[in-house]
C-alpha cells in the first residue's frame, strides 16, 4: 500500500471506485478503509466506504461511518444524500426526511438534495410538497436533466396527462437524444386519446427524432391516376426510346439491322422473282424497295403490338396505366426504328433512278402519315382483341405473310388474275404501297381518293378502338389473370 | 371525422376456376367488403396467406374492378408501392428510374431533377449506370424502393414491403416509411405481421376468408386475428 501514498487523491479514489463499479464490495471496503487513514480531509473514503458496506448489508457499520462523516463534512451534499439512502434502507422515512432537511440547511441550493427530497415526499404521498421541492431543484439544476425528468414523472403520478405531455416535451427540448422522453410523450398522448401524436412520438422513439419534423409540403399537382394526355405521350415515347436502347444493347450491330434486314429481303426477292421467275417489271429493284420498306414498318409494328397488352399485365396491376400505352409504345418503337431506315433506303433507291425525282415527292409525308394512322388503328385493335382470344396470337405471323402477298409488296396487285385484283383495291395496305410507287417510281401525284379511303378506314377503326379501350380496361386486366 | 378518400360498398370479386379438380366454378377472394379510407389515417389490414389481402389492394388501387358493389374514389391519387415490377434488365438503373418515375406521374424533367436523389438513396454508386441484369436481387429492390420514395400520392398502398436489401438498408427503408406515416401520409398497410400493424396503425381490419372484420380498436382487431389464427 506504500505506493498509494504517492498518488493524488483523485487517482487513489479512482482505484477505489473501480471495484465498486464491478460490484466487488468487500474489496472496495478495504480500499476505503485504508484511504480513511491516508486522506483524512476528503469525504469520499467515508461516503464510498459507507456505500460499499450498505451494499454488503452491513447497515450498522455504514451508519457509524456516516455519523462520523456528518460530523466531519457537514457541508458535503454526498454525505447527506448517502445518509438519506441509508435511512431509506432501514425503512425509516422520518429519519430520511430529517437527514434531507439537515442537508438542505447545511448545503443550500443543491439540486440533488432537493430532487431527493421531492422523491421522498412523493413516496410519502405528498405530491404538492414534492412539486415544491422539484421546482427548487429545477431552479438550481442548471444543465442537469434529472429534475426535469422528475417534473414530468410527477405529472404522470397525478395522471395529469396534458401536463405530462408538456413536461416530457420540455425534456425533449433539453435533451433531444433521450428516447425514453419520446416514449413517455406517446404514453401521455395515448392517455389523452391523441392517437396520431402518440404514434408519431412512439415511432420517433424507435426510429429517431427526425420523424417529427414537419413533412415537406405535399405537391398538389397532378399525380398518378389523373395523368394528362401530354404526360401520357411523353411516357409512351420515353418507353419506346428506352426499349430501342434495350433491344440494341443485346446485339453487336445495333441499329444497323434496321437497314440490313430489308436489304436482305430485297436481295432474296429480287433474285427469286426478278431473275429466276422472270416476273420482275421494269426497274424492279426500286419497285421492290417501295413495297418492302413500308411493309416492314407496318409488319413490325403490328406483330409487336399483338401481345403487348397481354405482356403488360403486371404493370397494369401495379399501376393505373391505361392499356393503350402498350400498343402505342410498340408502334412508336417500330416507327422510330423504321422511319429513318425507310427514308434512307428510299433515298438510296432514288439515286439509282434520277429521272424519278420530282416535286411530287412532297406528297411523301402525307403517305407516311396515312400509313402511321392505319398502323395505329389496326395495331391497337389487334392488341385489344388478343387478350380475349389468345389463340389469335399464333395466327398473327401467318396472317401478316398472307396480307403481304395480298398487298402487292413484290408485284403489282392489279396484275392478279380475274377479279381478285378488283377486290384487292379495298386492302388499304395495297393502296398505300401503290401510292408510294406512284410518287417514287413514276413521279406522279398519288391517287388522293385511295389515300382518303385509307384515312377513312383508319378513322372508323379508331372509333371502335375508342369504345373498346374506354369500356374494357378492367377486362384487359382480368383477362391476363386467368 | 376527416375526409374520406376511398370507399368500398359491398365489393366482391370472383375469379373463374379452370382446374378440373375444383369443386366450385368460382373462387371469391372478396365477399361483400365495405370500408372507408380516411385522409391521414394509417389503416392496417391483417390476414393470413390467401385471405384476399392483395386482391383488396388491387381493388383499392383501381387496377382491378369488382364484380359486385361499388368503389368510390373521391378524387384521390392512389399508388401501390411495388418494388420490382417492370424493370427492363437490359437498361441501366438510371433509365429504369426515369421510366418508373414517369410512370408514377412525374414529368420527364421532374424525374431528371430528382434522379440524383434517387441514386444517392439507393446506395448503388457506379452500379446505377450498369444494366439491371447485373444487379443482385437486393440491389434491384433498393433501386425500386429508392424510386418509390419520391412519390407522394394521396393514398399509399403498401403490401408487405419493408424487407428490402440488407439490414442497414432495411432500417433506412423502414425509417423512410415511418417518416411518411408520421407526417400524415394516408397509408393502407397490408401485412400478416401483427406487431408491425400494432406499432403503426390507427385502425386495423382483419380479413378472413374474403370477409372483413372490424374491431372496436386496434387491440380488439388484433385479438380477433389471434383467435382466427388459433382456430385455423
Amino acid at each position: 500500500m506504500s505506493n498509494n501514498e504517492l498518488l493524488s487523491p483523485a487517482a487513489a479514489f479512482e482505484l477505489g471506485m473501480k471495484p465498486m463499479r464491478e460490484k466487488r464490495w468487500a474489496e472496495a471496503s478495504e480500499f476505503w478503509r485504508t484511504y480513511r487513514d491516508l486522506y483524512k480531509g476528503y469525504p469520499a473514503p467515508w461516503v464510498q466506504g459507507a456505500i460499499s458496506m450498505m451494499r454488503q448489508g452491513d447497515l450498522q457499520g455504514a451508519g457509524e461511518l456516516l455519523a462520523e462523516a456528518r460530523r466531519k463534512f457537514a457541508g458535503q451534499t454526498s454525505v447527506w444524500l448517502t445518509s438519506a439512502e441509508w435511512a431509506a434502507l432501514r425503512h425509516n422515512s422520518q429519519q430520511e426526511s430529517a437527514f434531507l432537511a439537515d442537508g438542505r440547511r447545511n448545503c443550500p441550493n443543491q439540486w440533488q438534495l432537493l430532487a431527493k427530497s421531492a422523491e421522498l415526499e412523493l413516496k410519502l404521498g405528498n405530491i404538492d410538497a414534492a412539486e415544491a421541492f422539484n421546482q427548487q431543484a429545477r431552479e438550481h439544476a442548471s444543465e442537469h436533466i434529472e429534475p426535469w425528468l422528475q417534473y414530468a414523472e410527477l405529472a404522470e403520478k397525478r395522471e395529469d396527462w396534458p401536463q405530462a405531455e408538456k413536461r416530457w416535451k420540455r425534456v425533449i427540448e433539453l435533451k433531444p437524444e433521450l428516447a425514453r422522453a419520446y416514449r413517455q410523450v406517446a404514453v401521455s398522448c395515448k392517455q389523452q386519446g391523441k392517437m396520431k401524436d402518440a404514434r408519431s412520438y412512439r415511432l420517433a422513439a424507435q426510429y429517431g427524432a427526425e420523424l417529427l419534423a414537419p413533412a415537406r409540403p405535399q405537391q398538389t399537382r397532378k399525380r398518378p391516376g389523373q395523368v394528362g394526355l401530354l404526360h401520357f405521350m411523353q411516357l409512351v415515347s420515353t418507353k419506346a426510346l428506352l426499349n430501342m436502347k434495350s433491344e440494341s444493347a443485346r446485339t453487336r450491330l445495333n441499329y444497323t439491322w434496321v437497314v440490313i434486314e430489308p436489304l436482305l429481303h430485297l436481295i432474296i426477292y429480287y433474285y427469286l422473282f426478278g431473275h429466276l421467275l422472270h416476273r420482275g417489271s421494269e426497274n424492279y429493284g426500286l419497285f421492290l424497295l417501295c413495297g418492302l420498306v413500308p411493309w416492314m414498318w407496318f409488319a413490325k409494328a403490328i406483330s409487336n403490338c399483338a401481345t403487348s397488352i397481354v405482356g403488360g399485365q403486371s404493370l397494369m396491376l401495379n399501376t393505373n396505366i391505361a392499356p393503350a400505352f402498350f400498343p402505342l409504345v410498340n408502334i412508336f418503337q417500330a416507327t422510330f426504328k423504321q422511319l429513318p431506315a425507310l427514308l434512307c433506303l428510299l433515298g438510296l433507291g432514288l439515286l439509282t433512278d434520277l429521272q424519278a425525282i420530282s416535286w411530287n415527292l412532297l406528297w411523301l409525308p402525307l403517305i407516311l402519315l396515312s400509313q402511321l394512322l392505319l398502323t395505329l388503328a389496326l395495331g391497337m385493335l389487334l392488341a385489344a382483341i388478343i387478350p380475349f382470344m389468345r389463340d389469335l396470337a399464333n395466327l398473327v405471323a401467318t396472317g401478316l405473310t398472307l396480307l403481304m402477298f395480298l398487298s402487292g409488296v413484290i408485284y403489282d396487285y392489279r396484275s392478279m388474275p380475274g377479279n381478285i385484283g378488283q377486290w384487292l383495291q379495298y386492302n388499304p395496305m395495297a393502296q398505300l404501297i401503290s401510292a408510294y410507287r406512284e410518287v417514287l417510281l413514276e413521279g406522279k401525284a398519288p391517287d388522293l381518293t385511295s389515300l382518303g379511303y385509307v384515312i377513312l378506314a383508319s378513322a372508323v377503326v379508331f372509333l371502335a378502338n375508342y369504345f373498346i379501350y374506354t369500356s374494357q380496361r378492367s377486362n384487359f386486366v382480368r383477362q391476363g389473370m386467368l | 371525422m376527416s375526409k374520406v378518400f376511398l370507399s368500398l360498398h359491398d365489393v366482391s370479386v370472383r375469379f373463374k376456376m379452370s382446374g378440373k379438380a375444383s369443386q366450385n366454378d368460382y373462387i371469391e377472394p372478396l365477399k361483400g367488403i365495405s370500408l372507408d379510407v380516411h385522409a391521414g389515417e394509417t389503416l392496417g389490414i391483417l390476414g393470413a396467406n390467401g385471405a384476399g389481402k392483395s386482391t383488396l389492394l388491387k381493388i383499392l388501387s383501381g387496377a382491378l374492378h369488382p364484380d359486385g358493389g361499388k368503389v368510390i374514389n373521391r378524387d384521390a391519387s392512389v399508388a401501390l408501392l411495388a418494388l420490382q415490377a417492370g424493370f427492363d434488365s437490359n437498361l441501366s438503373g438510371r433509365d429504369n428510374a426515369i421510366f418508373r418515375g414517369m410512370l408514377l406521374g412525374y414529368s420527364r424533367r421532374e424525374v431528371l431533377e430528382r434522379l440524383q436523389e434517387v441514386k444517392a438513396y439507393s446506395e448503388l454508386g457506379d452500379f446505377f449506370d450498369e444494366p439491371v441484369h447485373k444487379y443482385s436481387s437486393g440491389m434491384s429492390a433498393r433501386l425500386g424502393f429508392a424510386i418509390s420514395t419520391i412519390i407522394n400520392p394521396d393514398v399509399l398502398l403498401v403490401d408487405e414491403v419493408l424487407s428490402v436489401g440488407d439490414a442497414n438498408f432495411k432500417i433506412k427503408a423502414e425509417r423512410t416509411m415511418m417518416k411518411k406515416i408520421s407526417s400524415g401520409q394516408t397509408v393502407v398497410l397490408v401485412s400478416h405481421s401483427r406487431d408491425q400493424i400494432a406499432n403503426l396503425c390507427d385502425r386495423c381490419l382483419v380479413l378472413n376468408n374474403g370477409s372483413l372484420i372490424q374491431g372496436e380498436s386496434v387491440d380488439d382487431a388484433l385479438k380477433i386475428y389471434d383467435k382466427i389464427m388459433w382456430a385455423g
